[in-house]
């Protein structure tokens, strides 16, 4: 069973990883994870550094699993169902004599590596932080590398669960597409939501003056996040073995338990999943006409709604914006504030919003992957009589109907509850706009010159492409760096800036269209 | 209605699919491309309908070039591939709908030409239903009535008959006869060479990416049947 396990993740792997696409393509893809992982890395670092400045390094080890463990559970709802359900080839594995649940236990030891290697980027630098500051014995070595192993089973094993039952809920209805998006959003939500509240403080948490009981406060506040965090401090702290195996433990059976029971259902849950309601009662009504542009752009639209996995991907983004508009507009920046626990977050607001929500609207790029998801079908639009510019044009108005509306939306909330001068009214709006324009075009040029056509799960192209990558990082930075900027400039430096980065992004948006509208696919 | 001059078409790392092909489909033929796995078929079916770009030789349309004028060649041109992977997301309305906005079909003649064909194929009533949940023979019928629904001048197929039922093969081989007596041109590829031999009024056999034998299929097989013929042929050249 183990060889054929892991034969089944290596050629999984593979897919994922090795393909058609150019060589630069991987080359951009692992840059971009080498980048971002070193980046957690150092940050991670930091954070232990500091809170072992502040005398609080005996929170590193809580504050590190629950991190990790909220993290991985958060983004792995996002993909469980693409991976272990419903996937291209799995009538084909099926059909091979091997064990169902050598099956699941490849396709789940998949993404427990990916979780892994994350939950390690995290995880290591913080041990580091933790032996500076509190030199611990020879013991601690072996519990953090097995902690940090069995870390990622549970929130890995919880998030599949969720997919699991969302899937089995949503399979009894004809629009199961539908409702497994809003479902799957919803929660992930929830999780951000509760997270964000489990681990904030209360206004009379901030008053504590000594720093050792405000160190109590945040680690009680850690320990609501996520209760295991408990048994692994015990266990890395004063090197409880009890603790520690009843860590290993919960997290090993837990998986166990998960691997046996979804094994019974699997078959059942797979064809529910797969076999679709067909009324075959059809009768043709009045049929509405529409020119090639709009018939390319409803495509689109009947394209990432149709998905699950990629509206709940690429749509994420625009939820946490519309999520973070109303709760602003409700709550007002100072409480948000708090609850959010970001100290100072109230303060200059006004002058980084639209960077904000022109960040979140880079998440939401369709466009960096929306020639990719052609995949297989990709004859249909090279064989019809389509100008490869009405294709371009069609994929980028879709990516610009999902992301400005919900922009204006957002800064109209913002607008109305927050005091601002006309000038940052003004800006709040155009920002937004002018971003969404540039990033809708910058996506269709990082898919046409990186595409990915021979997947297997939609999965490959929304979350491990390199258009993917360089799309949602380069959208990221795109905002974040200004963003940065404007923390710094003042007055009228800050309104010159603001007329320039509109003033670059319209321009840069204007050419590279003209050249991407020049491009073969 | 096509003519193919000296089409050569050669992959990365130099494998030459198809060598200086030349062939010529006038309007009322029903034109079968015949050859084993891997002879170059596809090769040039896609490089016809504009899915492969080629370096080589030219393709005209209704005496348009497909690499100057691609838009202008597949306004008059359908295709089917061999495995029709068509939008899984949409319904089969949809689709069709789809592919009547992108070829200009107005709302009233799309919907004769959909109830037509979708009768004459018995998927009407499916239509309303998610692709996704077709079989993989419903997929092609669908696919065939996305191919007629604007009448093109020229059709080209690619393995048309694998998958289709019985009745489904009558039916696509009586609308290739009236397409034909209309003055459209089909040029299709296939296995199958009985079909080939009852069906096309030209053949044309290729190996190894080389043309071997083309012209009328009466002429060319004689009073020999169709297979002894290619059997000949292929024996031939090696």
């Amino acid at each position: 069973m183990k060889n054929k396990c892991f034969l089944l993740m290596k050629v999984q792997l593979l897919g994922q990883f090795r393909g058609k696409e150019k060589k630069r393509g991987t080359v951009v893809m692992m840059a971009a994870y080498l980048f971002v992982d070193v980046m957690i890395a150092a940050y991670s670092f930091l954070v232990a550094a500091g809170l072992g400045a502040m005398e609080l390094s005996y929170m590193i080890p809580g504050f590190a699993l629950a991190i990790t463990s909220v993290i991985t559970l958060f983004f792995t709802v996002l993909k469980a169902n693409g991976v272990l359900f419903a996937y291209r080839d799995y009538e084909l594995l099926l059909s091979f004599p091997i064990k169902t649940g050598t099956v699941i236990a490849s396709r789940f030891l998949s993404m427990y590596l990916m979780n892994l290697l994350f939950t390690a980027v995290v995880m290591l630098p913080m041990g580091a932080g933790y032996v500076i500051w509190e030199h611990p014995g020879i013991g601690f070595y072996p519990i953090w590398l097995l902690g940090m192993m069995a870390a990622p089973l549970l929130p890995t094993t919880a998030a599949t669960v969720i997919g699991a039952l969302i899937i089995l809920f949503t399979s009894r209805f004809r629009h199961a597409n539908v409702l497994t998006t809003v479902l799957t959003i919803g929660i992930t939500s929830v999780i951000m939501v509760l997270s964000f509240g489990l681990s904030g403080m209360d206004e009379g948490d901030i008053l504590v003056q000594e720093l050792n009981q405000l160190g109590q406060v945040m680690l009680g506040a850690i320990h609501r996040l996520y209760p295991l965090s408990v048994l692994f401090e015990r266990a890395v702290i004063s090197f409880d073995m009890f603790s520690f195996f009843t860590f290993l433990l919960l997290s090993i059976g837990w998986y166990l338990i998960f691997l046996k029971l979804v094994s019974l259902k699997y078959k059942s849950m797979n064809t529910a999943l797969m076999s679709w309601h067909a009324r075959s009662d059809y009768k043709l009504g009045t049929l509405k006409t529409s020119s090639p542009l709009m018939a390319v752009c409803r495509k689109e639209a009947k394209r990432f709604f149709g998905c699950p996995m990629y509206t709940t991907n690429m749509g994420i983004g625009l939820v946490m914006m519309v999520l973070f508009g109303v709760a602003l507009a409700v709550m007002g920046p100072e409480k948000l504030e708090k609850w959010v626990n970001i100290p100072g977050m109230s303060e200059g607001i006004t002058k980084v919003l639209p960077f904000m929500i022109a960040m979140l609207q880079c998440m939401s790029c369709t466009t960096c992957v929306s020639l990719s998801l052609e995949g297989r079908n990709l004859w249909i639009l090279k064989s019809l009589p389509l100008d490869k510019k009405t294709v371009y044009q069609g994929k980028i108005l879709f990516n610009l109907l999902l992301t400005v509306p919900a922009g204006i939306l957002v800064s109209l909330l913002i607008a109305v509850r927050i005091p601002m001068s006309a000038w940052e009214v003004l800006f709040l709006f155009i920002i937004p706009v002018v971003y969404a324009v540039f990033i809708s075009v910058l996506g269709m040029y990082i898919n046409i010159k990186f595409p990915k056509y021979d997947w297997t799960s939609e999965a490959a192209v929304v979350k491990q492409s390199a258009s993917s990558m360089a799309g949602i990082f380069a959208g990221m930075f795109n905002a974040l760096i200004p963003l940065i900027l404007m923390l710094v400039l003042q007055g009228m430096f800050a309104k010159i800036f603001e007329v320039f980065l509109v003033v670059l992004e319209g321009g840069l948006a204007y050419f590279l269209y003209r050249h991407v509208i020049k491009l073969d696919f | 209605m096509l003519e193919i001059r000296n089409f050569s078409k050669t992959y990365k790392k130099g494998k030459k699919a198809v060598d200086n092909l030349t062939l010529t489909v006038e309007a009322g033929d029903i034109y079968g491309f015949i050859g084993h796995n891997g002879a170059g078929k596809s090769t040039t079916i896609k490089s016809v309908v504009g899915v492969l770009d080629f370096e080589e030789g030219e393709i005209l349309i209704d005496g348009k070039s497909i690499r100057k004028s691609p838009v202008e060649c597949k306004k008059v041109t359908a295709y089917i591939p061999d495995n029709p992977d068509i939008y899984e997301h949409l319904t089969g309305v949809k689709y069709l709908n789809f592919i009547g906005d992108i070829y200009e079909v107005p709302s009233k003649i799309r919907k004769e030409r959909i109830a037509k064909y979708g009768d004459l194929l018995e998927i009407t009533g499916s239509l309303g239903d998610l692709i996704s949940s077709y079989s993989h023979g419903m997929k092609q019928k669908v696919a065939l009535i996305s191919a007629l629904i604007h009448q093109p001048k020229l059709m080209v197929l690619d393995e048309p008959f694998v998958g289709l039922d019985p009745k489904a093969s009558i039916t696509l081989k009586n609308i290739m006869h009236e397409m034909c007596g209309n003055g459209s041109a089909i040029f299709f590829s296939t296995h199958v060479l009985e079909v080939a031999e009852k069906l096309c009024n030209k053949i044309a056999i290729i190996k190894d990416g080389r043309l071997i034998v083309s012209g009328e299929t009466e002429k060319l097989t004689g009073d020999e049947s169709l297979e002894n013929l290619f059997l000949e042929v292929i024996e031939d050249e090696k």
